[in-house]
């Protein structure tokens, strides 16, 4: 390939070529299936942050319910009580227990919020400009693809329990209704996470090379309207 | 290389949303729809929210508390707060939307608790799950309401229940709330909660009779009080009886209708509940008179005395009672606030006089016009003994015209005036001190110190040993009887009737000679003789009842005398008599008496020879003389005895008289004369008579063996003949027995006119001598010495025995065959003699009938005998200086 001084920089995309995702055969960027193993072929994915978005925004629904209903619903001979995620932890804070609300609010707040930030983040800065460099953007993605499945933490927790803990007339937990919706919401959030197409951080920097020649201009929408 | 970039066809990133939109959004799309879906789902099912007002919500919480409709959920408490002055609790519940419209205005909430009475435990699973609220309503969808007033207490008709509602009142206190109503034992329905009625005078509650039983109400019903027991004690016993265990400890109402036809009751009508099932069917018949009229009176001052049901007359007749009493605080023009007491009177207009049907109106018109007339209420005693009074309606003159109070509340006021209360407290002090000043205390010393004396007099050692002592004295005489001596008696007896029956055999020849000797003849005009002396005698006898009558009088007489102390005496009598009795020289007397038999028995045997030697020697001859003789002497007896009767009717005039006599006295000089042979009896030496007797029926016993030793049979023959002339002799004496007889009769007739009055006292004073005499040391003595002179008899009768007794007795008998002579001789002496008594009789006679007239003999008589008692007193008085001074007989002193 020839290039430039520019080339260090080159992409693939740039090259004219195309990799397979699944088998990662380089095909030239004209070809819509792989040869070699089937998958189509996509320089980018095209509707990537649209599905990133509309998954992302079913997680965030999920999450609502997931807090405010009751994620227990613990009954004991004379009394029956039901407590949230966060209420619990303060139950918890309350009796004593720092060390466990510490962690259910970790693993039951804390991660899922900032799962959800960090997906609208990465979202956002795929189309604008942001301080954060490429690579930490990188590193900030696949660590929420990786905590992800931690996520479901709580609701084994609930799972167990509620197996665990079935006696029947004396004591008996069951999972509340914020079980059903936070599960759904992890399980949106990881479909959020996973919907988006990690190419997308590093167009940016082709973007932002790419203007130093043709133009100065610094502006985004109006490299956006360049696009079009 | 070719540095021509093929034309890469770039998509623009400003594609249409369409283009850049992924299906995935159909997700949160989907999801927003469905969650939105439920959202309108739940709005549009959920009911109305309502809101109950509570005083007390304890226990209800929010999101918790549930509404319930016969037991089942339809609603849930959404909101708890507090009214604007924080003195109530609004309770929002969301209402399930299929329920809501029957939620009207006449719906009723209460809270469920768990609750224990004495009915029994409510609300149990209230416990494990809290309370909840429930709800109460009827069928009909009505006018639809938000706001409620929740009630504090479930109601008595729940769910649906049919009954009747009426109301309770009692004025006693006899109505507790929450009690069954029981009819026969069976709960027919609920008391509810009692409350003070308004006016104050009663206790009211509401309570409900379930359907079917509210056919059993009616009208004419009465409600009574079961709770507690009764305790009755009648002729069948007692009894105790309560409706149930459980009324008895929670209380109850029952109820029954005495009376028949009458309409079934409305709901809302009152009923009056009373103290107990005789007092309910009391009211039947009371009230059937009507409903009474209450009034109003308030009196001032004191008024303790006046209860409720006390008497409400009208002159003198009762027309209602009292049935209320309270104080009521008045205000003054002055503006000073006092207390009067506020009575209420319950008056039957139908007693009131007034024609016709009487209704409260017209009895109210009634007195209106009573009291313009001056009418007026006071008080006045009703009962001095308790101090009640009773309210008593009365037209008083000069009062200040005064008019009832028609629109005072809560009952018309009638004026009063002043009452007439009798001091009965003075009254009755005076009348206790009236009492306190009887003599009680002396009274009743005076009975008890004749109580102690009678008990002392009672528990005497005396009195009481009487009985002992015969009874020893009878244990004696058994023993005396049991002894061998006694029981060998008969057979002895049995060899004397075995000779006897020789004897007679032995007469009879003899009389077999009689017989031959035509002695019937004499011995029919002898039994002639005596058939008219039996006549006479008959004759006599006839006198004897009336005499009969006299003693018996007498007796009566002295039957009234004092024979206690004479029967103390007695008994210490027989006491000694027992000791007497049971000495063993006593014991030893039938012993003798036994051998005395047996001398007998060989006298007998003599005898019999004796006999068969008089058949033999002719003495029939000389007996048929004596008979003659003894026929003569019956004759001229029965001739005597022709006076007795007169004789008789004499001795009855003087025991007339004797009756008429001071005989106490007398009775009790001789219970002291027996205290004296008492004591003598009890001497030593009176007791060591008994074995001198002995000894001296010993020496007879010697004696007569002697006798039966010798021949007297010839002298005895001889002493026959002299009786045979001494019977004669006295045969011809007794011809003068007659007028000796009459000379009696008229000693006797002259007897009965002496003042034997003042002789009896005379007597009494020399028995009382005697007595003195008796009790005297020289009279203790006699018995020794009649010992001595016993014991001198009987060294008599030994030298009779030992030295020529026979030759002295033959000598004796010899002298008394010329005694017999001699009385033969004086017999025929004794007419003269007879002339002489008769003369001297006369002369007695004639000085008896002087003693009528001349008193100077009385008084000599009286002097004489004032003489003998006072020697006697004087024996008495030395005796007893010689008792207290035995020297005085050496000294002189």
């Amino acid at each position: 390939m020839s290039g430039t001084g520019q080339l260090a920089a080159l992409t693939a995309r740039e090259a004219g070529l195309v990799g397979c995702r699944r088998c990662t055969r380089v095909w030239p960027i004209e070809r819509t299936e792989c040869g070699r193993c089937g998958a189509s072929l996509e320089s980018r994915d095209p509707k990537s942050l649209s599905r990133v978005w509309a998954w992302w925004t079913v997680g965030v629904m999920f999450y609502f319910p997931a807090n405010l209903y009751p994620m227990l619903s613990t009954r004991t001979l004379l009394s029956t009580s039901e407590s949230t995620i966060v209420g619990g932890a303060i139950d918890l804070i309350h009796h004593g227990s720092i060390g466990i609300a510490v962690v259910i609010l970790v693993a039951s707040v804390l991660i899922p919020m900032a799962k959800f930030l960090c997906i609208a983040f990465l979202a956002l800065s795929a189309r604008r400009n942001t301080d954060m460099s490429a690579g930490s953007r990188q590193h900030l993605y696949e660590l929420v693809e990786y905590v992800g499945r931690w996520s479901m933490i709580d609701v084994f927790v609930v799972a167990i329990l509620s197996a665990l803990v079935q006696l029947n007339v004396a004591a008996s937990i069951n999972p509340g209704p914020a079980s059903l919706s936070f599960a759904l919401s992890v399980i949106f959030t990881m479909l959020s996470a996973q919907a988006f197409d990690s190419r997308l951080i590093w167009d940016r920097i082709e973007d932002a090379d790419k203007p130093a020649t043709p133009s100065t201009g610094a502006s985004s929408p109006r490299q956006e309207d360049a696009y079009s | 290389m070719n540095d021509q970039i093929p034309d890469v066809t770039i998509a623009s990133s400003r594609r249409s949303l369409w283009d850049r939109a992924s299906v995935v959004w159909l997700v949160p799309f989907a999801a927003l729809a469905i969650a939105l879906g439920v959202a309108w789902q739940t709005y549009n099912d959920r009911g109305p929210l309502i809101e109950i007002v509570f005083d007390n919500a304890a226990g209800v919480a929010k999101g918790e508390t549930e509404l319930r409709y016969r037991d089942v959920a339809i609603g849930l408490v959404e909101t708890v707060k507090f009214t604007e002055a924080l003195d109530q609790v609004i309770v929002g519940v969301r209402v399930d939307k299929d329920v809501a419209p029957y939620v009207d205005a006449e719906s009723e909430f209460w809270v469920v608790r768990p609750e224990v009475t004495t009915q029994g435990v409510s609300g149990l699973d209230t416990v494990l799950s809290g309370v909840y609220l429930q709800g109460n309503w009827d069928d009909r969808i009505g006018e639809p309401q938000s706001t409620f007033e929740g009630l504090a207490d479930a109601p008595l008709l729940v769910g649906g229940q049919q009954g009747l509602s009426i109301v309770l009142r009692s004025n006693d206190g006899s109505l507790s709330g929450n009690t069954p109503i029981l009819y026969k034992g069976v709960e027919v329905g609920q008391v509810g909660t009692a409350n003070v009625s308004s006016d104050g005078f009663s206790v009211e509650a509401v309570a409900v009779v379930y359907s079917p039983y509210d056919n059993l109400v009616t009208d004419q019903t009465r409600f009574w009080d079961t709770s507690g027991f009764s305790l009755s004690i009648g002729t069948s016993g007692a009894a105790v009886d309560f409706e149930s265990l459980a009324s008895l400890i929670a209380g109850g109402v029952t109820f029954d209708t005495f009376v028949s036809g009458a309409s079934l009751a409305r709901d809302d009508t009152t009923f009056t509940v009373y103290g107990d099932a005789g007092a309910a069917r009391a009211s039947i018949f009371d009230r059937s008179e009507g409903a009474t009229v209450d009034i109003m009176a308030i009196f001032d001052g004191n008024v303790s005395g006046l209860v409720t049901g006390a008497a409400v007359e009208l002159n003198g007749l009762r027309i209602g009672e009292v049935s209320g009493l309270n104080g009521v605080i008045e205000e003054t023009p002055s503006g000073s606030n006092f207390v009067r007491l506020q009575t209420i009177l319950s008056i039957q207009p139908s007693r009131l006089g007034l024609d016709g049907a009487t209704n409260a109106e017209d009895a109210l018109t009634f007195l209106q016009e009573q009291v313009d007339q001056g009418l007026r209420a006071r008080l006045v005693s009703g009962s001095i003994l308790t101090g009640g009074l009773k309210v008593q309606l009365a037209s008083v003159a000069n009062v200040p015209p005064a008019s009832m109070n028609i629109n005072a509340r809560p009952f018309p006021i009638i004026p009063v005036a002043d009452s007439e209360i009798s001091d009965v407290s003075l009254t009755a002090q005076g009348a206790l001190d009236r009492l306190n000043e009887l003599p009680i205390e002396e009274l009743l010393q005076s009975a008890t110190d004749f109580l102690s004396n009678a008990s002392v007099l009672v528990g005497s050692a005396e009195t009481q040993q009487v009985p002992a002592d015969i009874s020893a004295l009878l244990a004696e005489i058994r023993t005396v009887v049991g002894s061998p001596a006694i029981q060998s008696l008969p057979d002895q007896l049995g060899n004397v009737m075995t000779d006897l029956e020789t004897t007679m055999s032995e007469v009879r020849v003899i009389l077999t000679a009689v017989q031959e000797q035509e002695v019937v003849n004499r011995v029919a005009s002898a039994v002639d003789a005596v058939t008219g002396l039996t006549s006479e005698l008959e004759t006599t006898i006839e006198g004897v009842p009336a005499l009969l009558a006299e003693i018996e009088a007498l007796a009566a007489k002295a039957n009234g005398l004092p024979l206690e102390e004479l029967l103390v005496e007695l008994s210490a009598l027989s006491a000694n008599a027992n000791g007497l009795i049971g000495a063993d020289a006593t014991q030893a007397l039938p012993a003798q008496i036994g051998q005395v038999t047996a001398e007998l028995e060989g006298a007998l045997a003599e005898v019999q020879t004796l006999v068969a030697d008089l058949n033999a020697n002719a003495a029939t001859t000389r007996l048929l003389d004596a008979v003659d003789a003894a026929a003569a002497t019956a004759a001229s007896l029965d001739a005597s005895f022709a006076g007795v009767p007169d004789l008789v009717a004499r001795i009855s005039v003087v025991a007339e008289e004797a009756q008429g006599m001071d005989l106490a006295t007398l009775t009790s000089e001789i219970t002291a004369l027996v205290a004296s042979a008492d004591s003598l009896v009890s001497s030593e030496a009176t007791q060591a008579l008994p074995s001198e007797l002995n000894a001296a029926l010993s020496e007879l016993q010697t004696l007569l063996v002697s006798v039966n030793g010798n021949d007297t049979v010839v002298r005895l023959l001889a002493a026959v003949d002299a009786a045979t002339v001494a019977a004669e002799g006295v045969t011809t004496s007794v011809e003068g027995v007659p007028q000796l007889i009459e000379n009696l009769n008229a000693v006797a007739a002259d007897a009965q006119g002496l003042e034997l009055d003042a002789l009896i006292d005379r007597v009494t004073s020399l028995v009382a001598s005697a007595d003195t005499l008796l009790a005297d040391e020289g009279t203790q003595a006699l018995p020794a010495e009649l010992t001595a002179s016993l014991a001198e008899l009987r060294s008599l009768m030994a030298e009779l025995s030992d030295g020529g007794a026979i030759e002295n007795t033959n000598a004796a008998l010899l002298s008394a065959r010329n005694a017999a002579d001699e009385i033969a001789a004086a017999a025929e002496t004794l007419p003269a003699l007879l002339n002489r008594a008769n003369a001297l009789l006369g002369q007695a006679n004639t000085t008896l009938s002087g003693f009528e007239d001349t008193s100077p003999a009385i008084r000599d008589a009286r002097a004489a005998l004032q003489e003998v008692a006072r020697a006697a007193e004087a024996v008495a008085s030395l005796a007893r200086a010689i008792e207290r001074r035995p020297n005085s007989l050496l000294v002189g002193r």
